[in-house]
C-alpha cells in the first residue's frame, strides 16, 4: 500500500495491512485493528469527522461495514462494478478472451489498471441491453474522467447509479406489464387490483426508486399467483425469491440505493463513501438481472405494405437494432415477409422471445419520421391529457399530449400537411395505446382528454 | 467571486463561457434537438454570425460533460491529415499519428472506436470553417474527405458530425451531398444580429451578477438602439455583424474605464455612447489603428518598418477570397521574403497582443482572430500582391497532387508564374516542378519544331509533285485547246454543209411532191380505167354464171385488176359473190 505524507487536522490513513491500519493523527502515528468500529471509535475520541486516504477525503459517517472494504482497498470508480459484471459474460467470446489474456500478475486486481478496466467496461457496455448499456456508459465516463472536480464527480456518479437503477427497473416493469396486458386481454379474471400498478398508470409524478422496486415485486407476485409464464424464461430470470424476500442481498442493495436517494440534500452532501455504497449496490442489482445481457432492443421505424395482382402481399419492415453488433456494423435491417406486425414497436427480443414494449418504451424518432433513434421511457401521467416520458439520450422530460387528431379519410393539400397529420395521429396512438393498456389491466374505463389550445377552447358560446 | 469581463472581442465563446453567452437560446435548442435526429448536421450563416460560438458554447453546454466529447477539426494544411491527427491524439495512445506527404486516413472505424472507448462519451466531430476544404483544398483532398465522411456515418459507434460553413460556400457542398444525401436534411442557419437579439444580450449582461460591465438600467433601451444604430451607420439593414458589435462593445468599455486589462468595473451610459460619435467602419478602423501602432512600435527598433510593411506581413494570413488562413511563423518568412526573421517574429507577437491574431499552441499556428479582419486585410492588397498569391496558390495546388497524377505547368502558366517567383520563397519541390515544367515545355517545343521541319520537307515534296502535275495539266490543256479550236472550225464547216444539205433537201422534197402529185393523178386515171374494165368483166361473168358456167379466166382478170386498186375490197367482194354462184 502506498503512503501519504500530507498532515492536516484530519485523520490520515498512512498504511493498511491485512490486520491493522496505521493512522497519522496531527503528525503522530497510531496503529489500530483493521476494523470499522475501532476506526469510528478513534475518530469520535479525536472529535473529527473526515478521514483522508490516498488523497481522497471520506466522511466517517458515510463509511459502513458494506463499503469499508472498498474504501480501504482504495478501489477506483467502477472497479467493483466492472469486475463483477464482466463475470456475467463468461459465455461471451470477447469477455473470455479478455479474461484469459490478462497477465498472470494482474489476474486478481486488473480492475485497478486503466487499460484492462476500460477494455472490460467496453465489453460490458456492449453486452448489456442498450438502455442499460447506455446508462453504464455514463457511469464509466464519469468514473474515468480525471479532469472533473471530485465533488461533481461524486454527485454525478451517485445520481447515475440512481438513473441506472431506475432504467433497469423501468425496463423490467415494462416487460412484465406488456405481457400482463396481453394475458389480461385473454383472461379478465387475473387479479391486478394492486396499488403499485395503479400508481404506475395513474401517478402524476415519476415513481421513486423504492416504488419501482415494489411494482416489480407486485408484478412477480401476480405472475406467480396466476401461474403465468414470465416474460423471460425462468432459468434466465433466476431465483424469484431473491427478488421477493426483503432480507435478500438484492433487496438490501436496493434499499441502500433508495436510502441514498432519500437523503436530505439540503443538509447533507454525498461523499466518497456514498459513492462506493452506490456502486456496490448497483453491482448487486445488475448482477441479479443477468437476463439483460442476452436480449436486444429493436425498434421498428416503419412498415410498408406492397401487393401485386395475383400474388401474396408482403410487408417491408424497417428495423433499427440499438445494440452494437461488433464488427458487423449492423445498424438497420430491412425485412421482407408476409407477417404483419404492430407499427412503431420497440421489441425486447432474442432468438426465442419477442415482446413489444410500446407505448411504455418508444422510439420517438420513428414516430416523428426522423433518422436515428431517440428512446423515451414512460414515467407518469401528465394531467388528463398526456404522458410524461424520459428521454434517455437527452436526460430531459418530454410530454406527449393527446390531440385527438381525426384518423379518418381526409383531403390533404401538401406533403407537409400529410406528414404532420400522420405524425399527430401516431403521437395520439401512444396515448391511446397507454389508455388501452391501463383500462385492460386496471379494469377501468378512463379516457384521455384532448389537449386544447386556449384559442380553440373558446367556442364563442357567449355570443 | 471575482467579476469577469463579459465580452469576447473577436474570439468565439467556449463551453466555459456559458454564463455570459446570451441571445441564442432558440437556435441552441433547435440545434440540440437536431443532434438527436441525425448523424450529420450542417450549421451555416454569413461570416461573423457566431456559428462557432453557437456550437462550442451553446450546444456544448446543452450536453452534460459525460455525453459530449467534441473534437474540433480545422483544415490546417490538409483536412484528412487534421482529422487523422485529431482521432489518433484522442485515441488514448491506441493509434499514433504518422505524418504523410499525401495524407490518407486508414482504420477510421477502429480509430473512432478507440476515441469513444477512451472516454465513453458520444463523439462529436466538429468541422469548423469547413469552407477551407474548398477554398484551400484540392480535388483529391475533397474526394478523400467525402469517403471519410461516408465511412464515419457507417460506423457503429455513437459518433456525430457537425459541419460549420459560411453560407456563401454552400454551393460547394453539391458533390458531397451527392454522396451523402442526408447532408442537408438537418441544417441550421445562424441568423445575423438583430435589434431583438442585441436587447437580449444587453439584458443578459446586466442580469449576470459576475459581469464587471453594466448598462445603466433606465437607459437600457436607448443604449441598445444607440449601439445598433452606430454600428449600422447609414446602411439600410435590420442586422449588424457580430464582430463589429464585439469590437464596438470593447471600445465602449475602454471609453468608460480606460482600462485595457479589463479589470475595472464599468457602467455604460448613453452619454458615454454619445461621446464616441460617428464610428464609421469600426472593425476596419480598429485594424488600421492597430497596424499603425504596431508599425510605430516596431520602427523604434527596425528603421525600415512602414505601415505598408505591416500590411504586407499580415497579408499571408488571409486567402485570396478574404478568409483567414492559419500559418506557422516558419511559413511566414517564405511568404514575405526580404524581411528579417526577428522583425517578423516581433510583428506576429504584436498582432497577438493587439488581439488581431490568435496562437494555437497545439498546432503551432497563428491565425487572424476573425474572417472579418481577413476581408479588411485582403482589401489592402496591391495588384502585385494579389498576383503573387494567385501564383502561389497555383503552384501549391499543382504540387499538392501526387507526382504520378501531377501535371506539368503549361507554357502560359509558366509565363504567369515567372515574374512573381522571386516575390516569395517557393519550396524545393515546387521549384523542382517548375524547372521540370520548363524542361518539359522546352522539350515539347523542340519536338514541335522537329515536327514542323519534317512537315516542311514533306510539304516541299508535295509541292514538287504538284508543280509537275500542274505542268502536265497545262500541256494537256494546250493540246485540248488546239483540238477544241480545230473542232470548232470543223463544226462551222459541218454547219454550212448541213445548211446546204437542208436547202438541197427542201428542193428534193418539192420535186418529190410534184412527182407524187403526178403519180397520184396517174394512179387515179389507172383506177378509173381499172374500174371500168372490172365493171365490164363483171357483166360478162353474169352471162356465164346465169348459164351455170364458171368464168374462171374472167375472174382471174378481175383479181389482177383488184390487186392494188383503191376499191380492191369491194372488188374482192364482187369476185367472191361471183365465185359463190359458180357450180361446185
Amino acid at each position: 500500500m502506498s503512503n501519504s505524507t500530507d498532515n492536516n487536522s484530519n485523520v490520515l490513513i498512512k498504511e493498511v495491512s491485512a490486520d491493522t491500519m496505521t493512522l497519522l493523527i496531527n503528525g503522530t502515528e497510531q496503529k489500530i485493528n483493521y476494523q470499522l468500529p475501532d476506526l469510528q471509535k478513534l475518530m469520535q475520541s479525536q472529535n473529527v469527522t473526515n478521514i483522508t486516504y490516498e488523497n481522497k477525503v471520506y466522511n466517517i459517517g458515510h463509511i459502513n461495514e458494506a463499503n469499508f472494504g472498498v474504501v480501504i482497498s482504495n478501489k477506483i470508480f467502477n472497479g467493483v462494478l466492472t469486475k463483477k459484471l464482466i463475470s456475467l459474460f463468461r459465455q461471451n467470446t470477447k469477455a473470455q478472451l479478455f479474461l484469459n489474456n490478462l497477465p498472470e500478475e494482474d489476474k486478481d486486481d486488473w480492475e485497478g489498471k486503466r487499460q484492462p478496466l476500460k477494455e472490460a467496461q467496453s465489453i460490458i457496455e456492449e453486452g448489456f441491453i442498450w438502455v442499460i448499456g447506455w446508462q453504464l456508459r455514463r457511469l464509466f465516463s464519469i468514473g474515468n474522467d480525471k479532469e472533473k472536480k471530485m465533488e461533481t464527480k461524486i454527485d454525478e456518479y451517485i445520481n447515475h447509479c440512481f438513473s441506472t437503477y431506475r432504467t433497469t427497473f423501468q425496463l423490467t416493469n415494462y416487460l412484465f406489464i406488456s405481457k400482463l396486458w396481453d394475458e389480461k386481454t385473454r383472461n379478465h379474471n387475473i387479479d391486478t387490483d394492486k396499488v403499485a400498478l395503479k400508481n404506475f398508470f395513474c401517478c402524476n409524478r415519476p415513481l421513486k426508486l423504492s416504488e419501482l422496486r415494489m411494482l416489480f415485486q407486485v408484478l412477480l407476485e401476480i405472475y406467480r399467483d396466476n401461474k403465468l409464464a414470465y416474460p423471460v424464461d425462468e432459468d434466465e430470470l433466476g431465483d424469484v425469491n431473491e427478488f421477493l424476500q426483503p432480507d435478500s442481498n438484492f433487496n438490501k442493495a436496493c434499499c441502500e440505493l433508495e436510502n441514498l436517494e432519500d437523503m436530505d440534500m439540503g443538509n447533507e452532501a454525498y461523499g466518497l463513501g456514498h459513492c462506493h455504497t452506490a456502486e456496490m449496490s448497483l453491482t448487486t442489482i445488475l448482477a441479479a438481472f443477468k437476463f439483460f445481457t442476452s436480449y436486444q432492443l429493436v425498434t421498428l421505424k416503419r412498415i410498408e405494405y406492397e401487393a401485386a395482382r395475383n400474388s401474396a402481399g408482403r410487408y417491408i419492415k424497417d428495423l433499427n437494432i440499438l445494440e452494437k453488433k461488433g464488427d458487423k456494423n449492423l445498424l438497420r435491417y430491412l425485412k421482407y415477409d408476409n407477417m404483419p406486425t404492430q407499427t412503431y414497436s420497440v421489441f425486447f427480443r432474442n432468438q426465442n422471445k419477442s415482446i413489444n414494449l410500446f407505448p411504455f418504451l418508444l422510439d420517438h424518432n420513428a414516430l416523428t419520421n426522423e433518422l436515428d433513434s431517440q428512446i423515451f421511457l414512460y414515467e407518469c401521467m401528465k394531467n388528463e391529457s398526456g404522458l410524461r416520458y424520459f428521454s434517455l439520450q437527452s436526460e430531459n422530460e418530454e410530454v406527449m399530449s393527446y390531440s385527438a387528431t381525426p384518423a379518418e379519410s381526409m383531403e390533404v393539400k401538401s406533403e407537409e400537411q400529410k406528414n404532420e397529420v400522420q405524425m399527430n395521429i401516431r403521437l395520439d396512438l401512444v396515448v391511446k395505446q397507454f389508455e388501452e393498456a391501463m383500462n385492460t389491466i386496471l379494469g377501468t374505463t378512463y379516457t384521455f382528454k384532448p389537449k386544447t389550445e386556449k384559442l380553440f377552447a373558446d367556442n364563442l358560446s357567449n355570443l | 467571486m471575482q467579476k469577469v469581463y463579459p465580452f469576447k472581442f473577436l474570439n468565439s465563446y467556449q463551453r466555459e463561457d456559458k454564463d455570459f453567452f446570451f441571445g441564442r437560446a432558440e437556435e441552441v435548442e433547435a440545434l440540440y434537438q437536431m443532434s438527436f435526429q441525425t448523424r450529420i448536421l450542417l450549421v451555416y450563416g454569413t461570416s461573423g454570425t457566431g456559428k462557432t460560438s453557437l456550437i462550442q458554447c451553446g450546444l456544448a453546454n446543452k450536453f452534460n460533460s459525460y455525453d459530449w466529447l467534441s473534437l474540433s477539426i480545422r483544415r490546417g494544411n490538409n483536412l484528412i491529415a487534421s482529422l487523422d491527427k485529431t482521432l489518433c491524439d484522442a485515441s488514448d495512445d491506441v493509434f499514433k499519428y504518422e505524418e504523410q506527404k499525401y495524407p490518407v486516413i486508414k482504420n477510421i472505424g477502429a480509430k473512432i472506436a478507440a476515441v469513444y472507448k477512451a472516454s465513453f462519451k458520444p463523439v462529436y466531430l466538429i468541422f469548423d470553417q469547413f469552407e477551407e476544404l474548398y477554398v484551400l483544398g484540392n480535388k483529391p483532398e475533397q474526394e478523400l474527405f467525402t469517403t471519410a465522411i461516408k465511412e464515419i456515418l457507417s460506423v457503429d459507434q455513437p459518433v456525430k458530425i457537425i459541419l460549420s460553413i459560411r453560407e456563401e460556400y454552400l454551393g460547394y457542398l453539391f458533390e458531397l451531398e451527392k454522396e451523402v444525401p442526408q447532408l442537408l436534411r438537418k441544417k441550421l442557419r445562424v441568423e445575423p444580429m438583430s435589434i431583438d437579439r442585441l436587447t437580449h444580450i444587453i439584458n443578459g449582461i446586466n442580469n449576470f451578477a459576475l459581469s464587471n460591465v453594466k448598462f445603466k438600467t433606465d437607459e437600457l433601451d436607448s443604449i441598445t438602439h444607440g449601439i445598433f444604430d452606430k454600428i449600422k451607420g447609414t446602411k439600410k439593414t435590420l442586422f449588424i455583424e457580430l464582430p463589429y458589435l464585439q469590437v464596438f462593445l470593447d471600445k465602449l468599455y475602454f471609453e468608460t474605464t480606460k482600462d485595457s486589462t479589463h479589470q475595472a468595473e464599468a457602467l455604460i451610459t448613453t452619454s458615454v455612447l454619445n461621446r464616441i460619435g460617428d464610428i464609421g467602419d469600426v472593425l476596419r478602423n480598429f485594424l488600421e489603428e492597430q497596424v499603425k501602432c504596431i508599425s510605430q512600435d516596431l520602427s523604434v527598433k527596425y528603421k525600415n518598418v512602414s505601415i505598408e510593411m505591416v500590411w504586407k506581413i499580415l497579408s499571408p494570413f488571409c486567402t485570396l477570397e478574404g478568409t483567414k488562413k492559419p500559418i506557422a511563423k516558419s511559413e511566414l518568412a517564405d511568404c514575405v521574403p526580404g524581411i528579417e526573421k526577428n522583425l517578423l517574429d516581433e510583428a506576429v507577437e504584436s498582432f497577438v497582443n493587439s488581439r488581431i491574431m490568435n496562437y494555437d499552441e497545439t498546432e503551432n499556428l497563428y491565425e487572424l482572430a476573425h474572417d472579418s479582419l481577413a476581408l479588411s486585410i485582403a482589401a489592402k492588397r496591391t495588384d502585385e500582391e494579389i498576383a503573387t498569391l494567385e501564383v502561389k496558390r497555383l503552384i501549391e495546388s499543382q504540387v499538392a497532387v501526387k507526382k504520378e497524377a501531377r501535371e506539368f505547368f503549361t507554357e502560359k502558366q509558366l509565363l504567369f508564374i515567372e515574374p512573381y517567383l522571386a516575390k516569395f520563397n517557393a519550396d524545393e519541390e515546387a521549384l523542382h516542378w517548375i524547372a521540370g515544367s520548363r524542361a518539359f515545355v522546352q522539350a515539347q517545343k523542340e519536338l514541335e519544331k522537329k515536327k514542323q521541319q519534317e512537315e516542311l520537307v514533306k510539304t516541299r515534296k508535295r509541292l514538287r509533285t504538284t508543280y509537275s502535275l500542274l505542268i502536265g495539266a497545262l500541256i494537256a490543256l494546250a493540246i485540248a485547246g488546239y483540238f477544241w479550236i480545230n473542232s470548232n472550225e470543223q463544226k462551222l464547216k459541218a454547219k454550212k454543209a448541213e445548211s446546204y444539205a437542208l436547202v438541197q433537201k427542201d428542193s428534193a422534197v418539192a420535186a418529190r411532191k410534184i412527182a407524187d402529185s403526178a403519180l397520184n393523178k396517174m394512179n387515179e386515171k389507172i383506177a378509173i380505167i381499172g374500174r371500168k374494165d372490172f365493171d365490164n368483166l363483171t357483166k360478162r361473168t353474169e352471162i356465164i354464171t346465169d348459164a351455170n358456167g364458171c368464168p374462171d379466166d374472167i375472174l382471174r382478170q378481175m383479181d389482177s385488176i383488184a390487186v392494188g386498186h383503191p376499191d380492191s375490197i369491194s372488188m374482192r367482194q364482187v369476185i367472191q359473190s361471183i365465185k359463190a354462184k359458180c357450180p361446185q
